[in-house]
């Protein structure tokens, strides 16, 4: 159902309007008064962000599950509110909640703009969940760029550093480059069918033609720039190291998981045509990221370099899930439960890694070196961590690696699985060369330890580490609400 | 019982020692040594109240519905569903028996710990390993799910391996923990691969495959999967025989448990006494179905279990050490228990099970308080002359050892003999069998008196055991209550039963509805015969303490003259202890350890090393390779990004697309 005013229509968008309205008070703060503290700023963000979520769960009451009819339609018909919608409002908010946890040991570096920081945060949440939610082309256009230029922002806050100017700077060119490519093949999309929205295109486009594999091609690889995956992945380390941790670690885990949200919607609603060309196509994109990303993730000397490759990697091993599509929805419950779990894993990594880098310790992996006994919890939470990532039972990176491969299989790709397996082994090699770092080698006997992370930043630490050990005990509720969020996917 | 209230019944009593064992390692260290001394006990008395409320339905529950099986937590599918994995419990005679041991006795021995642990600055650590190993045990006795009873099985085998190495600074508890888990790793690959066949070969009775890892699914298919006697089921009963052996430390995965004595004292009462090292008698009759199918298996769990029993009983004559001398007489023990369940005889093997458990906890816990008495000393040529000041505790002693010796109106005194004259009917090899399970009531009565003596009665060989004093109120309380139970258990459940008649009792009613599933195999001895055999039983006790006493009390003969007597060989043999642990150090540590030597100089470097390393090179430079392509420079990742979807769009569009 549609609802005729603009107020009615408002009512679907109580999340999205939350999530604004802290940003301006976020943003509007930071004009009126420079010298409001980060914990306030801190606290605000957390409010919007527990609000947005819980509002969200509000539209589960009386939501169409019909398979043909499976959410309502908001906002000029521009944005659905289905299950699949509703599952990442709360998923990105947790991100987002996360990262301002993490961000307190660099509160040094981004001080000038705390509040700036912490509204575009929100902002950058808000396109993030526009963009899951999107099911027309302009609405996912604009919410792809309200979340790319808040994250350019971010990136360059520190804007002393060159660095961090630097890696902003070719985020900004590099990311205008890949919105072109995408545009090209929205466009195209446009051209051939006189429609914006996803099923209008998909009706207009009748059967598979070289101009919509054309137009695919381009929206993908448009879009492998979000997932920082292969093809449009260099950006990624050279932005993450620039970056604070924090902020890398935001890219790393909201910016993905909407880039896959979209990506997932995309070419399940509008190229029903045309399925062996995608499928084909993202099963290669999946092939090249987990060989690229793991392969040269061998070779780094930077934490946040190495975590950057990793993060293509892992985008690799996603990405199988998502050729797992047919012929259920299998797959795309694999992808949402491993963009969840890796997520929160990953984010209480880079909160452990931002406590380092903001105790001084540096940046180089050799900087590690006994962190063990520096910073016990750190880690403690960083192995834990490491160890989810590679996927060894009975972390949760372990279930969330077997549905997707599992899916995989069963949806005939166990080249593809093979492939991912072998990856998974090479990824071993670095992720568990900093556990030996941390754990083994002695390092400099007499290295202060390390001040104790601040409370927040605790928190967001311990939840990381907590979820990667713990979470394995509720899979099966966890997958099932995953397997839920997919329906609105069903294959038609 | 109904669903619900075993679901929250079973949640409970596995919830209050998870939330111990958390709590002691979390908030331990803060809150200190008070916190811990009621938060450990205290979660495992919790326990045994929900373990009364759960017995207490089980018998009244109507003779048909005695077991509920409830799943408490969904945890996951796989294969599309067809396969579901979830922590089911089962609630029923059998696993109510288990469940009220392990935290009946278990409370008494933790509370008995707090005074044992008095002085040891890591009790928040040691409480919360024991609590992990209550929380694991009664994972594994009320698993309905064999994911479940594995994990279980485990953890057990973690926490025994945590306990044994208690006291890490020392090497040899540290090498004890080793050989114990490596021991029971063993058990465990037998036991997965025995899973993983019985997953594969489950049929219903039109033949079609079954996807289930459900214990009562399983025993319920049973008979449409397997035949009798065939090699397959043979097969894996010889494979779980061979995990219950390793937990059990029986014949030839035993030499782990004399060296698990290395732990503290009330580690070994609960853990290699009392629970942990029953749990292979559990296993087996909990899968009593399968082999009731495959006869052979069962009767080479037989033969070893009564094999280990004289062995161990032997080796217990000349052990001088005290802990070690009551590890091997609850090797002795267990091999007895072992063999009822091998032989069919369920209900007798878990009947001597709950009584072994009261008062082989007893001895231990009694062993205890002397051995903290003497400083920590355990070489019984040390002891001597306690009963003068260690009264209680000698008296608490005495009982365990009538129990253990099995004269009459003691607790083991009745499950000893009805397991004993199960031997007697049990099929062709019964009279050789019973007669070897005599030989062994001998050799109990021997050792266990032969300790008394020389660590109660005569003269004190230090100056220390002048002025030893009694253990204090809370080390002695449990077992003076402990040496009632032994005393009085088998009174208790047998008193108003014909004893010679060798009909039901109040075990043998309460269990034999769940083992009668299978058919029962192993027929009740008739009156006559129970007859008899009680009272050779009960002669060969008699005999053994006898000797005992005028070896080691009245030393006429003296036990060393007749020692003198005995063939030199055989005496070598019992303070050798058979030479099992060189045996194994020379054909399978050494062997081992020169193959690996072997391996590292010669194989590694020239067969492995090569393609490994080259492998790896392989990877750096492709890592080196693909890392110079990040040049850093914007306008080479937009070159890049450009040809690389140009590329693209051509293979796709001119090649898949059409």
């Amino acid at each position: 159902m549609s609802h005729p005013s603009p107020f009615a229509a408002a009512v679907d968008l109580i999340p999205e309007g939350i999530l604004l309205l802290g940003a301006l008070v976020c943003g509007s703060l930071a004009v009126v008064h420079r010298r409001v503290p980060a914990p306030v700023y801190r606290g605000l963000s957390a409010l919007t962000l527990v609000a947005a979520a819980g509002s969200s769960l509000v539209y589960l009451r009386g939501l169409p599950t019909s398979p043909s009819n499976p959410g309502y339609v908001a906002w000029s018909e521009g944005l659905v509110v289905d299950r699949y919608s509703i599952f990442f409002v709360p998923v990105l908010c947790a991100f987002t909640l996360m990262t301002v946890l993490a961000s307190a040991p660099v509160a040094q570096r981004i001080r000038p703009h705390v509040g700036e920081y912490h509204a575009l945060l929100l902002t950058a949440t808000l396109g993030a969940v526009l963009l899951a939610s999107a099911r027309e082309m302009i609405a996912f256009y604009v919410a792809l760029e309200l979340l790319s230029i808040s994250l350019y922002i971010l990136v360059g806050i520190s804007k002393t550093e060159p660095r961090s100017s630097e890696a902003a700077f070719k985020y900004l060119v590099y990311g205008a480059a890949a919105s072109a490519v995408l545009l090209y093949g929205l466009a195209l999309l446009y051209g051939l069918t006189g429609r914006t929205d996803l099923v209008g295109v998909a009706h207009g486009l009748g059967s598979s033609s070289a101009a919509a594999a054309l137009a695919l091609t381009l929206v993908i690889a448009g879009l492998t720039f979000k997932l920082g995956a292969v093809p449009l992945h260099q950006w990624v380390p050279d932005v993450y190291e620039g970056a604070t941790a924090p902020v890398a670690g935001f890219i790393a885990t909201l910016s993905k998981a909407a880039g896959f949200a979209i990506l997932l919607r995309v070419v399940v609603t509008t190229f029903p045509v045309a399925r062996s060309t995608w499928l084909a196509v993202i099963a290669l994109a999946a092939a090249l990221s987990m060989v690229l990303g793991n392969v040269v993730a061998l070779a780094q000397s930077r934490m946040k370099r190495l975590l950057a490759y990793s993060s293509i990697g892992q985008a690799g091993f996603i990405l199988v899930g998502v050729v797992a599509y047919p012929p259920d929805q299998q797959g795309v419950a694999a992808v949402l439960f491993y963009l969840f779990t890796y997520g929160i894993v990953v984010l209480g990594v880079f909160a452990a890694v931002a406590h380092v880098e903001g105790s001084g310790a540096g940046e180089e992996i050799d900087d590690y070196r006994g962190l063990s006994r520096r910073s016990p919890i750190a880690a403690a939470a960083l192995a834990v961590g490491m160890v989810s990532l590679i996927g060894i039972p009975p972390t949760i990176g372990f279930f969330a690696k077997l549905f997707v491969f599992e899916a995989a299989v069963q949806a005939g790709y166990a080249w593809l699985v093979l492939l991912a397996l072998a990856m998974t082994v090479v990824s071993a090699a670095y992720y568990l060369r900093v556990l030996r770092v941390m754990y083994v080698d002695a390092g400099d006997q007499d290295a202060a330890p390390l001040p104790w992370p601040p409370r927040v930043t605790l928190a967001a630490i311990a939840v990381g580490g907590l979820a990667a050990l713990a979470l394995g005990a509720a899979v099966q509720p966890l997958f099932a609400l995953a397997g839920g969020a997919a329906g609105p996917l069903t294959v038609r | 019982m109904n669903g619900t209230l075993a679901g929250v019944l079973g949640t409970l009593i596995l919830a209050f020692p998870l939330a111990g064992c958390v709590l002691c390692a979390l908030l331990g260290p803060r809150y200190g040594r008070r916190f811990v001394n009621w938060v450990g006990p205290g979660v495992v008395g919790l326990s045994f109240l929900v373990a009364l409320i759960v017995l207490a339905q089980v018998v009244g529950a109507p003779e048909h519905s005695k077991s509920t099986t409830v799943e408490i937590w969904n945890w996951l599918f796989l294969g599309a569903g067809n396969l579901h994995v979830g922590v089911d419990l089962t609630l029923d005679p059998l696993s109510t028996v288990m469940i009220m041991v392990i935290c009946g006795v278990g409370f008494l021995i933790h509370l008995y710990s707090v005074g044992y642990m008095e002085h040891d600055p890591g009790i928040a650590r040691f409480f919360s390993y024991m609590n992990l190993f209550i929380f694991s045990m009664l994972l594994l006795v009320l698993a309905a799910d064999l994911v479940i009873l594995i994990i279980g099985w485990a953890l057990v085998a973690l926490s025994s391996y945590l306990l044994i190495g208690y006291w890490y600074e020392r090497p040899s508890a540290v090498l004890a923990a080793r050989k114990a888990f490596i021991t029971q790793v063993i058990g465990d690959v037998a036991m997965i691969i025995a899973a993983a066949m019985l997953f594969t070969s489950l049929h219903d009775a039109g033949g079609h495959r079954i996807f289930t890892l459900s214990l009562p699914t399983i025993f319920a298919n049973a008979s449409s999967s397997f035949s009798h006697g065939g090699p397959l089921i043979t097969g894996i009963c010889a494979l779980l025989a061979i995990g219950a052996f390793a937990k059990s430390a029986q014949f030839p995965l035993h030499t782990w448990l004399p060296d698990a004595m290395e732990g503290p004292t009330p580690v070994s009462a609960l853990i290699h006494a009392a629970t942990m090292v029953t749990a292979g008698v559990y296993l087996i009759a909990r899968f009593h179905v399968l082999y009731d199918l495959a006869p052979v298996a069962a009767g080479m769990v037989a033969c070893v279990g009564i094999g280990t029993a004289v062995m161990a009983g032997v080796i217990a004559l000349s052990q001088v050490d005290i802990k070690r001398v009551i590890a091997y007489s609850t090797m002795s023990q267990i091999g007895l228990m072992i063999f009822a369940v091998g032989i069919g005889a369920y209900t007798a093997g878990m009947y001597h099970f709950v009584t072994h458990a009261l008062f082989k906890a007893l001895l231990f816990m009694a062993a205890g308080n002397v051995i903290h008495a003497l400083a920590d000393e355990q070489d019984i040529r040390l002891m001597g002359g306690l009963s003068a000041r260690m009264r209680q505790t000698e008296v608490a002693f005495l009982a365990g050892s009538f129990a253990l010796a099995g004269i009459p109106i003691f607790a083991g005194w009745f499950s000893k003999e009805y397991l004993l004259g199960f031997g007697a009917v049990s099929g062709p090899l019964s009279p050789l069998l019973y007669l070897v399970g005599i030989g062994v009531n001998v050799l109990t009565g021997l050792y266990a008196f032969r300790l008394w003596a020389i660590v109660f009665r005569g003269e004190p060989q230090t100056a220390r055991g002048y002025a030893v004093h009694e253990a204090p109120p809370v080390m002695l309380w449990p077992v003076l209550a402990l040496a009632g139970l032994s005393t009085l258990t088998g009174l208790i459940i047998q008193w108003p039963i014909q004893i010679l008649g060798g009909g039901a009792h109040l075990v043998s009613g309460f269990l034999d509805p769940v083992f009668a599933a299978g058919g029962h195999p192993a027929g009740e001895p008739g009156a006559g015969v129970a007859a008899l055999a009680l009272i050779a039983g009960t002669a060969a006790s008699l005999v053994g303490v006898g000797g005992a006493l005028r070896l080691w009390l009245w030393h006429q003969p003296d036990a060393q003259a007749v020692a003198s007597r005995v063939p030199r060989s055989l005496t070598l043999l019992s303070l050798h202890k058979f030479y099992f642990d060189e045996l194994y150090d020379a054909v399978l540590v050494r062997p081992t350890r020169a193959a690996a030597q072997t391996m590292r100089r010669v194989v590694e470097p020239g067969v492995m090393d090569g393609w490994v390393r080259g492998l790896a090179d392989v990877f750096a430079g492709l890592s080196l390779d693909f890392r110079s392509y990040q040049s850093g420079l914007i306008r080479d990742y937009a070159s890049y990004m450009i040809g690389a979807t140009a590329v693209g769009v051509v293979v796709i569009v001119f090649v898949i697309a059409h």
